[in-house]
């Protein structure tokens, strides 16, 4: 597989969408320092509202960059080349993964570091608990993990590389508003004010018991849920959610490479 | 140009995205009814047609940026639209069979949710009581707004022979021009006012008055803001699908000018294309 | 002499890359026209632009006497079929909706024709198998089905038998000459297997660096190609001194094999080489092959 891993390293150092979404990265990092050291003169606002913003973003140029990428396997029928020279199956997945994962990691450490870079000198540290911002940090990082382990499934079942860059970044994107409308829900209040001081009802929209728990659930396990929680810093279950993360990772590797394994290439 | 829409026509009868779509808009219509109706059930509200029936105007823009580079990027992956030009059809004959087929598939996934609103939603929430020249303006709108997105994808589509490229560039730009346009419409929508304080003391209500909201947008600002507003589809998406506008004329003349510009520009940028 | 292509001076460049310099060529009607070349020499590029999917940075072409800049073009084209470099057909149809779809392109009102054009190439027995399934073989028969959709009376082949198997190479071959024949088709096929186009081509045109360097029939090649005597010895060193001596031409082919280019005596050249130690183990009498027509035509040198 380091073979493998070492053949992946060399293409993304030739390729122009990598360095393109590491540039969009650095570019953003930079913009949302200086947006905030503006806000900044007429407002005291911490280094937080930029600096874990990323997660939002980094998901969708993951959804973007992998099918992309990795479906080039497919369209130029290098694939056959890896599995042709004896790779299994298994390890061509795998290393696909750990490539695509690196890439999403690389993303957000380059827009943290810029973000640090430009805002610490212009607005200050961050002002949440270092503890605390480690474990965001570490569970953002996390949940993009997931995002790549989502879209490398897409990408190497689907062997269309415009198909799965549709599935990729449709998902994405619906993904990511199915998660705000779950957050309205379990944000809904349990009762509401009729008009003209009537009195308060209990609020139908709001959830409780089972259907509560189900939601909460789908909302913690879905990494572009994740991504909202952590760039709008009101994750609440920083403990488990890096967990939700990883079983994503394992469900979806999983029936990856077993998908991948009965392929037929051509 | 006949012969090119009726081997497009073909192509769509045999074509899963195509039967796919029209299902999923179908569904849609289906979907958005019953979601309505629920809210009817929850809150003992009433409600109608009106404010479903117009709601694929918000997404249309997302469904064709999926489809139009899938279904017509294929020429370029397969090499098919070498057999057109090669047999005598001009690169314009090319350029407007497709785009005019493209109208052609987002009038059908339109019809389609259409269908399902007025089969599943008549009956549930009732039918539409919007006067008819607003009906009118809304279904003329929402079809102008779809062939203008129609015109914006066949540009992209016919002039990048690569249709992953394609597909990726059509639904990033939606998607943007989608958030543009939510937050456009919540600038738009800022109050002029701002509530004050409402306090009761000894049993009277005390409020202080209403302050002006620097939110609030006027003057050039304003007006360009609405411009942009007006001018992108999906803005107008937002406006048609909430019933909400107020210069119909204005967005169908922006809609009509898109679509004559991304035509023609992509017409021209078509016919000097090197294939190979 | 009625020609169906017509080109003058045809050029294309791309940025900083003479694809094609003043390219002047002439494809006699009725003619199977071989055009042969090196790998970017042209060939591909020139192919292009005659099919209408480029256009020419200066020079221009005619068919059927019709310029390429006239409206008319657009019905000579009507007369036209081609592949060009790979088979233009859509992988999720089958074999027989391709047809279909380009009898549509071209306006043919009835599908009648569709069960024999697939049984012409050879695709008859395909059923709903979708072309995305085909073999390379299956998927060139079918490039080639969708260019005699058409009817058409000048078809253009960039490397037909690309990916065929030798009894593929055989059928398409017999296909070409029996459309010529029967149907008086002109064929332009570009081909890097020289011998299957020596068996085919009634006019040749040699293409390198974006020119034609040579055009001439079938005849004058055969008129043109040398026959040459293949001797086979145990030094060739020794050959080289007694063929010197003799003051004939000749090419050292390898450590013991020379081509010499004159009429030998054999039992004189036997004693010169006895003479100076060496054997003479064969000798045989060859035509220059179009191979090595063409080699000579554009040097040896570097494969691109």
């Amino acid at each position: 597989m380091r073979n493998l891993l070492a053949a992946n390293l060399l293409r993304l150092r030739k390729s122009v969408l990598f360095w393109g979404a590491l540039a969009f990265c650095l570019g953003v990092g930079a913009l949302m320092s200086l947006q905030l050291y503006q806000m900044n003169q007429y407002e005291y606002f911490p280094l937080d509202g930029a600096f874990f913003t990323y997660p939002i973003f980094v998901c969708i140029i993951i959804a973007v960059f992998i099918p992309l990428f990795f479906g080039r396997d497919y369209s130029d029928h290098t694939i056959r080349r890896k599995v042709a020279a004896g790779h299994p199956r298994a390890a061509i997945y795998a290393a696909n993964l750990l490539t695509g994962t690196a890439v999403s990691l690389l993303l957000c450490a380059a827009y943290m570091a810029v973000v640090a870079a430009i805002g610490i000198p212009l607005v200050g540290p961050v002002s949440m608990d270092p503890g605390q911002a480690v474990l965001m940090v570490l569970g953002s990082l996390a949940a993009m993990a997931a995002c790549s382990a989502l879209s490398t499934l897409v990408s190497m079942a689907c062997t269309s590389k415009s198909t799965s860059a549709v599935v990729c970044i449709l998902g994405a994107f619906l993904l990511l508003i199915a998660s705000i409308y779950l957050r309205s829900r379990l944000d809904a209040p349990e009762f509401y004010e009729l008009p003209w001081g009537e009195g308060l009802v209990e609020n139908p929209q709001c959830l409780s018991g089972t259907q509560r728990a189900v939601c909460e659930f789908v909302y913690n396990l879905l990494p572009p849920s994740q991504a909202i929680q952590y760039a709008s810093r009101q994750a609440q279950n920083l403990g488990q959610m890096p967990l939700y993360s990883l079983l994503v990772i394992l469900l979806s590797t999983g029936a990856g490479i077993a998908l991948f394994r009965r392929k037929d290439l051509k | 140009m006949i012969k090119l829409l009726g081997a497009n026509l073909l192509r769509f009868r045999k074509s899963h995205l195509f039967w796919g779509t029209l299902a999923l808009s179908f569904g849609f219509g289906v979907f958005m009814c019953v979601i309505r109706f629920r809210e009817h059930l929850d809150y003992h509200f009433e409600v109608s047609l009106n404010s479903v029936f117009f709601g694929y105007a918000m997404v249309a823009g997302v469904i064709l940026a999926a489809f139009i580079p899938l279904f017509f990027g294929t020429e370029y992956s397969d090499g098919a639209i070498r057999n057109k030009l090669i047999v005598g059809h001009s690169r314009a004959a090319v350029y407007f069979a497709n785009l005019l087929t493209s109208l052609g598939a987002a009038v059908s996934f339109f019809a389609a949710y259409l269908l399902a609103c007025t089969v599943v939603g008549v009956p549930l929430i009732g039918g539409l009581d919007l006067p008819v020249p607003a009906t009118a303006a809304a279904l003329g709108g929402s079809l102008l707004m779809a062939a203008a997105y129609c015109a914006v994808f066949t540009f992209a589509t016919m002039n990048c022979s690569k249709k992953s490229v394609s597909a990726v560039a059509c639904l990033l730009g939606v998607f943007a021009l989608l958030f543009a346009a939510v937050y456009l419409n919540g600038r738009l929508d800022a109050p002029e006012f701002i509530q004050g304080y409402e306090m009761s003391i000894g049993g009277q209500v005390v409020s202080a008055k209403p302050e002006p909201n620097p939110a609030y947008l006027t003057g050039m600002k304003r007006e360009t803001y609405q411009f942009f507003y007006d001018l992108m589809p999906t803005g107008q998406g937002i406006q048609y699908s909430n019933v909400n506008f107020t210069n119909p004329v204005r967005l169908m003349g922006l809609a009509a000018a898109l679509f004559a510009l991304f035509t023609g520009a992509g017409a021209a940028l078509f016919r000097r294309k090197d294939l190979k | 002499m009625e020609y169906v292509l017509v080109t003058q001076g045809l050029s294309k460049h791309y940025k900083d890359f003479k694809a094609l310099d003043n390219l002047t060529m002439h494809v006699p009607k009725g003619s199977i026209y071989g055009f042969v070349g090196r790998n970017g020499a042209g060939k591909t590029t020139l192919i292009r632009l005659i099919c209408g999917l480029q256009a020419p940075t200066s020079g221009a072409y005619a068919l059927y006497g019709v310029d390429s800049a006239q409206r008319d073009i657009a019905k000579v084209r009507r007369r036209m079929g081609a592949v060009v470099e790979t088979p233009s057909i859509y992988l999720d149809l089958t074999a027989q909706d391709n047809l279909k779809e380009q009898f549509r392109v071209l306006g043919v009102p009835s599908d009648d024709g569709i069960p024999g054009l697939l049984k012409l190439v050879g695709l008859e027995n395909t059923g709903n198998k979708k072309a995305r399934n085909f073999s390379l073989g299956m998927k060139q028969r079918l490039g080639i089905a969708v260019a005699l959709a058409g009817d058409p009376d000048f078809l253009v082949l960039d490397e037909p038998v690309n990916g065929l198997d030798p009894q593929g190479i055989i059928e398409i071959r017999e296909l070409i000459l029996k459309l010529n024949q029967e149907r008086r088709l002109t064929v332009l096929i570009s081909s890097h297997i020289l011998d299957e186009l020596a068996k085919l081509a009634t006019h040749y045109g040699f293409i390198d660096g974006g020119r034609i360097v040579k055009e001439l029939s079938a005849r004058e090649l055969e008129a043109a190609c040398r026959k040459c005597l293949r001797i086979e010895v145990t030094d060739t060193r020794a050959l080289a001194r007694v063929l010197d001596g003799m003051g004939v031409e000749y090419k050292i082919l390898s450590d013991g094999q020379a081509d010499v280019f004159a009429q030998l005596n054999i039992s004189q050249l036997s004693k010169a080489l006895d003479a100076e130690g060496c054997e003479l183990l064969s000798a045989q009498e060859r035509d220059e092959s179009l191979e090595s027509y063409f080699v000579n035509l554009v040097g040896g040198g570097s494969h691109d």
